[in-house]
């Protein structure tokens, strides 16, 4: 009777554990590869290797987490997986070579940004039927949306710029120059702030949304490195909107910025040419895409260490995870 | 004949030449010329101690862990089986062969990379010789009154010993995107040899 009186215990134990810690999916696109890298979050281990168009880049999961976007940038196409058997469902008409793109709340929109012919493309994805073409400076590249779904940000590669536009209107409301070739801008939670990353530059701006002024100018001096080694690229931040992730690209490291002191936390040692980051639903661990050493490497986030590296695909380059 | 100059050059310039960093003129490769490999791009661990030369087992280890004839999946075994043995000083002792290992690739890319830019000259000082083969033999046939070549096929079948020249240029520009790789081959080794090598300490 003890050993069945135990075994019960044990049981419900493994039930009420089961329901919170139900893992998240890691999704990693390959650029040359040319597939995607499946990961679940709890036990960091590669569940599968799927199939994608040519050269798959920018990559987001839908707000009920049971689509997964991927743009094939060589195919001009935005392909739709079902995450819950990761088949192929359709490609969407994105215009000429997506690389990255914002997707609103709703998860209905999604803001492409086309980098040969100088435009967003804004696309129905429940009609897949193109909304309107935006016209925005040479070379796109980073997409942001507000999180009130209000503002549309597009930074300009050529120009040099954060093209701020109205997301009903589509109407240019402001430019902020940035240092060069913007790669990358985040809005932060509350909406607040706008990040943006300038690969070339080596610094990161942080803007005020509202007014659109210069807040501060990050740069980042690891102690050992070249300034041309420093190559802020992909941003993340934490959802209390205190700590914002900076990846440097060809430094071969992670910023982890104080984003009320901006004080620079800690520089962590991930893989070679680090692109793009995505956090644990739960913010446990931070995946890095390290585009040279064609692993992922996990960041505990609580101690800022870097615990494991997946090996993955070749190139890796974006990284998305499931809501829940 | 500026024309017919025009028209060989636009034939002969490839895109990996066209598409270079137009800051540097030497440099024909569409990647980055970047300086030596920074020992903090790709080493968490401690400051080395003492030269890597005075140890005689991690020089050896690092002169066979740096040469490409190593497969680099053989580098963990051999960085295990040296750990080992390593003794007491074992974390100072692969900080040494890891000083070691950067300082050989990095001075085999820095050849390496010599020798692309040597290469690269080579090729403009080709492309100019066809070039100014062309205006003669253009100049020749202005003054012999054969009349107006307007395509570099045409060129070509009246001047054999300029499609030679052209020949080398094309097969050494078709050459060179491997070529350009080698110094990027070179950076994903170091950061595979510094991270097996941390993995140890």
């Amino acid at each position: 009777m003890t050993t069945l009186r135990n075994a019960l215990r044990l049981a419900l134990l493994a039930a009420l554990f089961a329901g919170p810690a139900e893992a998240a999916r890691i999704y990693i696109t390959n650029e040359k590869s040319n597939d995607i890298t499946v990961i679940d979050s709890d036990s960091l281990a590669v569940l599968q290797t799927v199939k994608a168009g040519r050269r798959p880049r920018g990559v987001r999961v839908s707000p009920d987490g049971k689509l997964l976007y991927v743009c094939a940038s060589d195919e001009d196409g935005i392909q739709v997986f079902d995450t819950a058997t990761m088949k192929l469902l359709r490609t969407l008409d994105s215009g000429p070579d997506p690389e990255q793109f914002a997707m609103n709340a709703a998860g209905d929109l999604l803001y492409i940004a086309n980098e040969d012919n100088a435009q967003v493309t804004v696309l129905d994805v429940v009609k897949n039927q193109i909304v309107a073409n935006v016209p925005v400076g040479v070379e796109p590249e980073g997409m942001a949306l507000s999180p009130d779904g209000a503002v549309l940000v597009n930074t300009s590669e050529t120009t040099n710029m954060a093209h701020f536009i109205d997301a009903k209107t589509f109407k240019r409301i402001d430019n902020v120059l940035v240092d060069k070739r913007p790669r990358y801008a985040l809005f932060t939670p509350d909406g607040g702030k706008l990040w943006v990353s300038s690969e070339v530059g080596g610094t990161v701006s942080v803007i005020d949304a509202r007014t659109r002024q210069l807040v501060k100018k990050l740069r980042f001096d690891v102690p050992g490195l070249t300034a041309e080694e420093v190559q802020p690229v992909g941003l993340r931040a934490t959802r209390d909107g205190k700590t914002v992730f900076v990846a440097l690209g060809p430094a071969n490291r992670v910023a982890a910025v104080d984003a009320e002191t901006f004080e620079i936390r800690k520089y962590i040692l991930v893989g070679q040419r680090v692109w793009h980051m995505a956090l644990t639903p739960d913010e446990k661990y931070l995946f890095t895409a390290n585009g040279n050493s064609n692993d992922v490497t996990v960041i505990d986030v609580a101690s800022l260490k870097a615990i494991k590296s997946l090996p993955v695909g070749q190139a890796p380059l974006g990284v998305a995870s499931s809501p829940n | 004949m500026p024309r017919l100059s025009a028209l060989l050059l636009l034939a002969l310039v490839s895109p990996a030449l066209a598409g270079g960093p137009p800051a540097d003129e030497d440099w024909p490769c569409p990647q980055r010329r970047t300086g030596a490999i920074s020992r903090a791009a790709i080493w968490a661990g401690p400051e080395a101690q003492g030269r890597w030369e005075d140890d005689d087992a991690a020089a050896a280890l690092a002169r066979k862990l740096a040469s490409r004839r190593t497969p680099i999946d053989e580098a963990g075994g051999l960085i295990a089986a040296f750990a080992n043995q390593a003794g007491a000083d074992k974390d100072k002792r692969l900080t040494l062969v890891f000083e070691g290992t950067l300082d050989l690739i990095n001075s085999e890319r820095a050849k390496v990379m010599a020798s692309i830019a040597r290469y690269a000259r080579g090729q403009k000082a080709l492309a100019a010789r066809v070039r100014d083969d062309a205006d003669k033999a253009a100049d020749a046939q202005d003054s012999q009154g054969q009349g107006d070549i307007t395509t570099p096929e045409a060129l070509e079948k009246a001047h054999p010993e300029l499609k030679w020249d052209k020949r080398i240029f094309d097969d050494r520009a078709q050459a060179l995107t491997y070529v350009c790789e080698s110094p990027v081959l070179l950076e994903k080794r170091a950061f595979a040899l510094a991270r097996a090598l941390q993995e140890k300490l």
